[in-house]
């Protein structure tokens, strides 16, 4: 015998009458409100929606002044320092990583139903996303000042950028409940660096090492995505240690 | 989830210990009672999972419950059987094989093949990997073809 | 509802908080008494799910205490908490409704609500930074029950209130016990005299003794000084 047949035999042998006060049970639910007790929750869309406004007025400033001042550098002066300016934008970013724990909400936020990672990691895509995107915006603008092509300008300013942010996040991952403001003084220093760059070794600004930069961007992008990963898998935990 | 299928499910599974209609439906509101008193997983699989824990809870307590009083009272026990025993003889050589499954056997080739219970859902509730699932259904229904072989049924 | 506590111990670098506690919390309010360091706050953050035990489970009617689903119904009020600095006592609720996942509508009548309840309707549009400590911690305990918690974990909750305002926080805590699970912890044992169903007694790290409490059973504080004393 086959295996349908067996099974199907087996289901007729285990048939039960229906049932007899089914509909006036679930009348009863109904009427006792029982049926759903859930309340309703928003999604992952509208939580990240909503927290756009309660993302610090003054970092979308910094953010801002900063830009327009990438700008009007880049008119002012197009040499290679305007470039130096960029890891400042990824300061903005990590301190308002650490917002919750400076103010002391960490624990709420943990508790609630979006918890703190959610909240944090919201944080990261918003002004991430804003400040790449305004950054590229930038790039277009002041493309006509430097003499370099739109992917050469595209480097010298990503590079910087994300170097900060990388150093900046493990630095973030490393040390999380700390009041300190190791990832800002890592954001100035990468400025600093890149500021120094062009005075010392301003042959790496030569078109021959395009590759080089480019080799740099996609190495650097990678690490940060490494390191997000490893922080966003890690975001929680051993902040009450 | 779809209650009012579940509820027939869950009907199903308790006539299927008890072969009481009364009885069965009793807990069978018992256990949405409480399954609707607490709040549980989001997820359907984890809920159904949840729904038959609540009712093999039930069956347990009223087994125990039931075996105090008979020893207490001495009355005629009211009998607990499960639902192979008891049904109209079809297959009769089909019964035998079945009767020689063990209880938590039986129980598995309910769930999966009457009930349709998910494979995931039955793995929450024996605590065993989906793998192992698959195999012991396999092993348990060559068991009853095998059975069913030896008794001269082809 | 059940919330099962199995086994569960936490260790710090040279020092065990919560030494293989098992317990099971049910409808009601149970009082979590103990002294400064006994591990009472480890405890409750664990319950919470913000910290995770070495070892050990915490559950809810089977869900697991780190999903999304159990937090839904949890609420929660640290002992020590902060604000975000330009929020007033309005906008700090309504955040709190966003992150615990309430949708607009229910959040706004939620927080109209519970303003009304913890008495801090004058100072709702106000800055929290303007509020006395009373009014602060009447807040926090306004955030925990905004999402109509199954569970309800305070840690200290009395701290900062006043005579009066102990008075009001006890009526509402005894009324929402009634079909839920709470469970308070403070190191002032009056406190809980005549909310409280149950007790817990910890001492460093573990549970000294669990059980039913009512009023006529005697002196609290006593009893809970001859309990610590017990197991000197």
């Amino acid at each position: 015998m086959n295996e349908e047949r067996l099974i199907l035999q087996i289901r007729d042998l285990c048939d039960s009458p229906q049932p007899e006060n089914k509909s006036k049970f679930f009348q009863y639910l109904k009427e006792q409100e029982m049926m759903n007790r859930r309340h309703p929750v928003i999604s992952h869309g509208e939580f990240l929606a909503g927290q756009l406004f309660y993302i610090g007025k003054w970092i979308w400033m910094l953010a801002g002044c900063l830009l327009l001042f990438i700008v009007w550098i880049s008119y002012r002066h197009p040499g290679n320092y305007p470039f130096a300016l960029t890891p400042l934008l990824a300061a903005g970013i990590l301190l308002e990583t650490r917002r919750s724990f400076r103010w002391k909400m960490a624990e709420f936020e943990h508790a609630a139903r979006f918890s703190l990672r959610s909240v944090i990691l919201a944080r990261l895509f918003l002004l991430g996303t804003v400040n790449t995107t305004g950054l590229l915006i930038v790039i277009l603008i002041v493309r006509p000042c430097f003499s370099y092509s739109l992917l050469r300008v595209f480097l010298y300013m990503m590079v910087p950028y994300l170097t900060a942010s990388w150093l900046g996040s493990v630095y973030e991952r490393m040390h999380r409940a700390d009041q300190g403001l190791g990832s800002t003084m890592i954001c100035i220093l990468s400025s600093a660096f890149f500021a120094a760059v062009p005075a010392f070794f301003s042959w790496l600004f030569e078109e021959r090492l395009t590759v080089f930069w480019t080799a740099a961007l996609v190495l650097i992008t990678c690490s940060l995505a490494g390191n997000l990963r490893k922080w966003t898998r890690n975001m929680e935990e051993p902040v009450w240690n | 989830m779809d209650l009012e299928d579940q509820y027939d499910r869950i009907f199903r599974y308790l006539y299927f210990y008890f072969h009481d209609r009364h009885l069965a439906e009793d807990l069978t509101q018992e256990a949405f009672l409480r399954f609707l008193g607490s709040r549980t997983y989001r997820d359907e699989n984890r809920q159904l999972q949840y729904l038959y824990t609540i009712a093999r809870n039930l069956c347990r307590q009223y087994y125990r419950d039931k075996t105090i009083t008979y020893s207490l009272d001495e009355e005629k026990d009211i009998t607990v059987t499960d639902g192979f025993e008891n049904s109209l003889i079809q297959t009769l050589s089909l019964q035998k094989a079945l009767q020689s499954l063990s209880p938590e056997e039986r129980e598995m080739i309910f769930l999966r093949y009457v009930n349709d219970v998910p494979v995931p859902v039955i793995s929450g509730l024996y605590q065993l990997s989906r793998f192992a699932v698959y195999r012991k259904l396999k092993s348990i229904l060559q068991k009853v073809r095998v059975e069913m072989e030896a008794d001269g049924y082809e | 509802m059940e919330l099962t506590a199995d086994r569960i111990t936490k260790q710090y670098k040279n020092k065990i908080a919560v030494d293989r506690m098992s317990f099971t919390l049910t409808k009601g309010v149970t009082g979590l008494l103990g002294a400064n360091g006994a591990g009472k706050t480890t405890l409750m953050r664990i319950l919470c799910g913000i910290l995770v035990p070495d070892g050990g489970t915490v559950t809810c009617d089977g869900m697991d205490v780190e999903t999304e689903e159990y937090r839904e119904i949890l609420g929660y009020l640290p002992q020590e908490f902060g604000y975000y600095p330009e929020f007033t006592g309005r906008d700090f609720l309504l955040y709190m409704s966003a992150v615990k996942g309430l949708q607009k509508a229910d959040a706004l009548k939620k927080t109209e609500e519970l303003i009304e309840v913890v008495g801090l309707k004058d100072a709702a549009r106000k800055r929290v930074r303007t509020y006395s400590g009373g009014m602060k911690q009447r807040l926090g305990i306004a955030q925990a029950l905004i999402n109509d918690p199954q569970i309800l974990i305070m840690d200290e909750p009395t701290a900062g209130l006043d005579p009066q305002e102990r008075i009001r926080f006890r009526n509402l805590i005894a009324n929402i016990g009634k079909d839920r699970i709470v469970l308070l912890s403070t190191h002032i044992v009056s406190d809980l005299e005549h909310i409280a169903d149950k007790l817990m007694i910890m001492k460093e790290g573990r549970l000294l003794w669990q059980g039913e409490w009512n009023t006529g059973a005697g002196d609290l504080e006593e009893f809970y000084i001859s309990r610590i004393g017990d197991n000197r």
